[in-house]
């Protein structure tokens, strides 16, 4: 089935163009078709996996534009790599696709839904075709389609301000990642002539380091960008504006770990500079605890979900950057899963209490068993309690740290787990135990969702257990880099192939996340201590904290406001007033001058010839002389 | 024949109606001969042969011999996507034209008139004939303005020929200079231009030309800050008008500038790389400042215009083979582009009655394909992959890299600027609540429909697969790089 892996991002195009189409005649039924489509590409990336799993690769391309003279081959590229994450990725959209046929009901008289299966077809073209990309140019493409259809996804209620404002933030936010990206394949397309990923990787041991570091700095921005790592993170928590289908599948489950996959992919080029890899895994290291930070005061059940979206993509870079490909892949599978999850129950809650304020939730354990039992799952995986999946990933990231010997990172990964199982628990401790405390009645939602729910909880209990398979399928992919390259990083010490397993860390970590959960019980549900009185003394960073480092203003006021429309308002005043007005001046200059000639122009032919022969001899003398 | 037919089409599209002296007649008859002229200009691409990098469907006739002066024609891998885009934007417009209800018979042969100069200018070898082209277009323009359009056509119409005439006699003298330069050198007199490509300038001459051409070809771009006339012109123009105005009137500045004083002086060209790359990079940013700072959508997408076009000189300035690629694919795809932009604003300054952004609001709600339309006009206006103006930015961006290095990386974050007017505008006008005291009429109607889809999807189909029209660009850039010994 591999040589049809092609057809993976070909098929929803079809969906999205009869969503498109059809959209304005009718209402419901683009469901239906979007989800047939999905389906058969998730078939075919299930059968290209096989095919993987039995030994296949596959690689072909076309010729798609010659530019100065030089080809650009544009195909698709199917290793181990792309043959799992092209499965998983299709998996969820297939999975969030039937979710959304019970969640996206009530939208249905407001808004019409085939807008949103178009929108949601066309983030899958983007995001499968991303993921298959043989070349950097191609998967630059696909980056900004599923840009794109962020943006249009998370303006879906476009009648709301902030919805729209929230959007066009994302969207510029995360082009200032792309600009580097773009800046980083086009350097090392000047410098090594190809946007091939197999060429490139060939070619890298002799390219100058500087340059090759330059390029993967560059790459690794558009990754910041996309995955909102510090300092372009601002845009993921405002993009929950969107429906909750769409924060699960674009800003938790898929999109958002296209950078994480697109340092992944490139990762030979990575591993020949070792200042990259270090600002790979220092970002992502601050990342992770500083967005952890924010999310322990957040009351908005969505926002508290991002903050902690936004942290453990930072683990994944962190486990890239210090040299394993397999602890930062392998997180991101089994996050995909658990995050998602963790996402459509949020939106299952938002559903029956019609609020996303944890403070009006409470109780909603005995309403609501499926969602209560399966969110569970999700907040004990991401806590990275055993047997979850996240405890197996998340102890593959910080022994990554360890064993690289880096404490600071070690540090950055164990106090963010700390964080992150308290901030999870407060969450559903808020939301699932205590007395209910809002004005709704909250029921369970149709089957459609809780099943959709009891599938991923499933994932999330047991994908931890591919982690001995895993390891070894990942060491594999690793051998298929070039011999020079892999070489090359062992010798300066940028790749850890294996990593040996370390009890005292894994049961350390274990006791600090379970300690955290049990003060979130103390604290939420025994009341054993106020939470609100330990705000009050602290209120200084709890408020830094809720103001979220004043990062958000200093982009939407300093660089929105005051260097962007100021500074385009002065422009627009130059060009009006000063430009243009000595432009305007001229001309009345000569009309005044003008008025003024007038009066030789009396009528007389001989006057006129007399000036036409004076002025032709002057401009033949002139002509004569030089 | 087949240019020579084209522009008999045109010409046929202009005269038709004219005599026809009736609204709709004379409409269906422009609409009539534009098509025609399409199918022509298709089918000079259909026997247009690939392989041969120089110029061909070479026709010569003499025109005033004692001047040297003969009606040359020829078509190049650089000029003959720039007349498609004109036989496609005579078609387009006209189209559209056909919603406007006071427009009558005079309006569409204008439209055709206008056409039909900037087919001649692409078309044309002899330099003489070059200029009456470029002069043939200057009228049908002003009265397209002056006749046809808003509350102060007669300061706009009046700008723009004024200005862009200076522009025109300063690129007059140079072409006489040359011409008496070959008489000296040859004893010929000629204006053709094959023959002044093989003239020897001293430099110091060279570079007073040198100058004199790019001036008369910025006034056209136009370049920062040669380009007040443009929003002026604009925002009183008449929709068609302005489809034409950015489609292919900017155009001819470009290809000038890229077809004349790059070809007659490419060491000159080398000289000055670095400050035409600085004044195309101000031209890029101040254009994309400039629009965020516009309230009008007309003046928004004008001075957009001039942050694209920036990308065209920029391509001169590199002179490498992609950077030349990119600057004439720039033109073509700014040219379906912008016209878009430009029909957009034009229906809803039809339907809602303003086109000024702060007293929108909401606009989806009630002109929901409208919507989508200038969504996907914005997405594509900001050079989003699949869209040609995609293509033509990234190469422009690989050659100006090549020639300058660490200069061309100061380009790069002209696309946060660009999105962010595109972005704001559309966030103001068509997203959020509905404003209440807006009456909109109506959604977008047939005709509308019919020339917008025509220019989206080719903007799309190319940005896709570009190798129909890039692989001929692509050959002439190579070719005409490897001539004046570059690279």
């Amino acid at each position: 089935m591999i040589e049809y892996s092609w057809l993976i991002p070909i098929m929803p195009v079809f969906g999205f163009i009869i969503c498109l189409i059809g959209g304005y005649r009718v209402r419901m039924g683009y469901g239906q078709v979007a989800i047939f489509f999905m389906f058969l590409s998730f078939l075919i990336s299930l059968g290209s996996f096989l095919d993987v799993l039995a030994g296949k690769t596959y690689h072909a391309s076309i010729t798609w534009a010659i530019v100065g003279g030089k080809e650009i081959e544009f195909g698709v590229l199917i290793d181990s790599l792309s043959g799992i994450m092209v499965l998983v990725v299709s998996l969820l959209i297939l999975l969030i696709h039937i979710y959304s046929m019970g969640y996206m009901v009530p939208f249905i008289r407001t808004n019409q839904l085939s807008r949103y299966f178009a929108e949601m077809q066309l983030f899958s073209v983007g995001m499968l075709g991303l993921v298959i990309a043989d070349n950097l140019l191609l998967m630059f493409m696909f980056w900004e389609i599923v840009g794109l259809c962020s943006y249009l996804l998370i303006g879906y209620f476009y009648r709301k301000p902030e919805a729209a404002r929230a959007a066009m933030k994302a969207f510029l936010v995360t082009r200032a990642g792309d600009v580097m990206f773009l800046i980083g394949i086009i350097v090392l397309f000047v410098y090594a002539g190809t946007f091939s990923l197999t060429e490139l990787f060939e070619l890298a041991p002799e390219m100058d380091l500087t340059i090759l570091t330059f390029a993967a700095v560059m790459i690794f921005g558009g990754a910041v960008g996309k995955s909102a790592q510090f300092p372009l993170h601002v845009w993921l928590p405002d993009a929950m504006e969107g429906p909750t289908t769409v924060s699960a599948l674009i800003h938790a489950a898929t999109m958002v770990k296209a950078g994480v996959y697109l340092v992944a992919r490139n990762y030979p080029l990575f591993v020949l500079s070792p200042d990259a890899m270090t600002t790979v895994a220092y970002i992502g290291g601050f990342t992770a605890l500083f967005a952890a930070s924010m999310a322990l005061v957040m009351v908005d059940i969505k926002k508290v979900i991002a903050y902690s979206t936004i942290s453990q993509l930072g683990y994944m870079f962190l486990a890239l950057g210090a040299g394993s490909i397999f602890a930062g892949m392998f997180h991101l599978m089994n996050h995909a899963f658990f995050k998602a999850l963790l996402f459509l129950a949020a939106g299952s809650v938002i559903n029956a209490c019609m609020t996303n304020d944890i403070r009006e939730m409470g109780g909603l354990r005995k309403v609501m068993p499926v969602t209560a039992l399966t969110m569970l799952a999700g907040s004990l995986a991401l806590s990275g309690i055993p047997p979850f999946s996240g405890f197996f990933s998340k102890d593959e990231v910080i022994l990554s740290a360890f064993q690289r010997g880096d404490m600071v990172l070690t540090f950055f990964g164990i106090a963010a787990a700390a964080l992150t199982a308290f901030y999870t628990f407060r969450v559903w401790f808020m939301a699932f135990v205590g007395d209910y405390r809002g004005r709704e009645h909250p029921k369970e939602n149709p089957k459609i969702m809780t099943s959709v729910l009891t599938i991923l909880a499933i994932f999330a209990t047991i994908t931890g257990f591919i982690k001995w398979w895993f390891e070894g399928y990942m060491h594999h992919f690793i051998e298929t880099y070039p011999h020079e390259v892999l070489e090359r990083a062992e010798h300066i010490g940028t790749i850890q192939p294996h990593l040996i397993p370390n009890e005292g860390l894994m049961v350390a970590t274990v006791v600090i996340a379970a300690t955290s959960i049990t003060i979130a019980y103390l604290g939420y549900v025994k009341k054993v201590f106020d939470p609100a009185s330990i705000r009050n003394p602290l209120r200084p960073i709890h408020a830094m904290l809720y103001d979220k480092y004043y990062m958000d203003y200093l982009f939407e006021e300093i660089f929105g406001g005051r260097i962007g429309l100021y500074w385009a308002r002065a422009t627009g005043w130059i060009d009006k007033y000063i430009v243009d007005g000595i432009v305007d001046g001229i001309g009345k200059t000569t009309m005044y001058a003008g008025g003024g000639l007038r009066r030789i122009q009396t009528g007389n032919i001989q006057i006129y010839l007399s000036i036409v022969v004076v002025g032709l001899i002057a401009i033949l003398l002139y002509f004569e002389v030089v | 024949m087949i240019l020579s037919l084209i522009l008999l089409f045109l010409l046929l599209g202009t005269v038709l109606p004219w005599l026809s002296r009736n609204d709709r007649a004379g409409r269906y008859l422009a609409i009539f001969f534009a098509l025609l002229s399409l199918a022509a200009s298709l089918y000079a691409y259909a026997i247009f042969d690939f392989s041969n990098t120089g110029f061909q469907l070479e026709e010569k006739a003499e025109w005033i011999p004692a001047l040297g002066i003969s009606y040359h024609l020829a078509v190049d891998g650089l000029s003959l996507p720039l007349v498609i885009l004109t036989a496609l934007l005579a078609l387009a417009s006209c189209i559209y034209g056909t919603d406007e209800a006071r427009r009558d018979y005079q309006f569409y042969g204008l439209l055709n008139l206008t056409c039909l100069g900037t087919a001649g200018v692409f078309m044309a070898l002899d330099l003489f004939l070059f200029f009456v082209f470029w002069e043939v277009v200057l009228i049908p323009m002003y009265f397209l303005i002056a006749i046809f359009g808003g509350p102060r056509k007669t300061y706009a119409s009046f700008k723009f020929i004024v200005y862009t005439h200076v522009g025109s006699v300063i690129m007059i003298l140079a072409f006489f200079v040359l011409h008496y330069m070959y008489l000296e050198q040859f004893g010929v007199r000629t204006f053709d231009f094959l023959d002044f490509a093989k003239l020897s300038v001293e430099p110091k001459i060279a570079s007073v030309l040198f100058i004199a051409l790019v001036f008369g070809f910025m006034v056209k771009i136009p370049v920062v800050p040669f380009h007040t006339w443009l929003p002026a012109a604009h925002v009183e123009a008449p929709t068609s008008g302005s489809v034409l105005l950015a489609g292919i009137l900017l155009k001819m500045g470009g290809y000038g500038l890229l077809r004349v004083p790059l070809t007659f002086f490419p060491e000159i060209a080398r000289d000055f790389a670095i400050p035409l790359a600085i004044i195309a990079i101000i031209s890029i940013f101040y254009g994309a400042f400039a629009a965020m700072a516009q309230e009008d959508y007309k003046s928004l997408i004008a001075l957009s215009s001039v942050s694209h076009m920036g990308y065209v000189l920029l391509g001169a300035a590199a002179l490498t083979p992609a950077a030349l690629t990119g600057a004439a694919f720039q033109m073509f795809a700014h040219g379906t582009v912008s016209p878009l932009l430009f029909m957009m604003a034009g229906s809803l300054h039809h339907k809602a009655g303003t086109r000024l952004i702060p007293q929108l609001g909401g606009v989806a709600h009630k002109m929901p394909v409208w919507a989508v339309f200038m969504v996907a006009a914005s997405l594509a206006g900001l050079g989003l992959p699949f869209t040609s103006s995609f293509v033509a930015e990234f190469t422009v961006l690989i050659g100006s890299l090549e020639a300058f290095n660490v200069l061309a990386l100061f380009v790069f974050p002209a696309a946060i600027a660009t999105a962010g007017y595109l972005l704001y505008a559309l966030r103001r006008a068509v997203f959020g609540p509905f404003n209440t005291n807006l009456h909109i009429h109506g959604d977008l109607n047939t005709q509308e429909f019919a020339a917008m889809f025509i220019l989206l999807i080719l903007t799309i189909a190319l940005g896709v697969y570009p190798r129909p029209l890039l692989d001929m660009i692509d050959a002439y850039s190579v070719y005409f790089v490897g001539l004046i010994g570059g690279v």
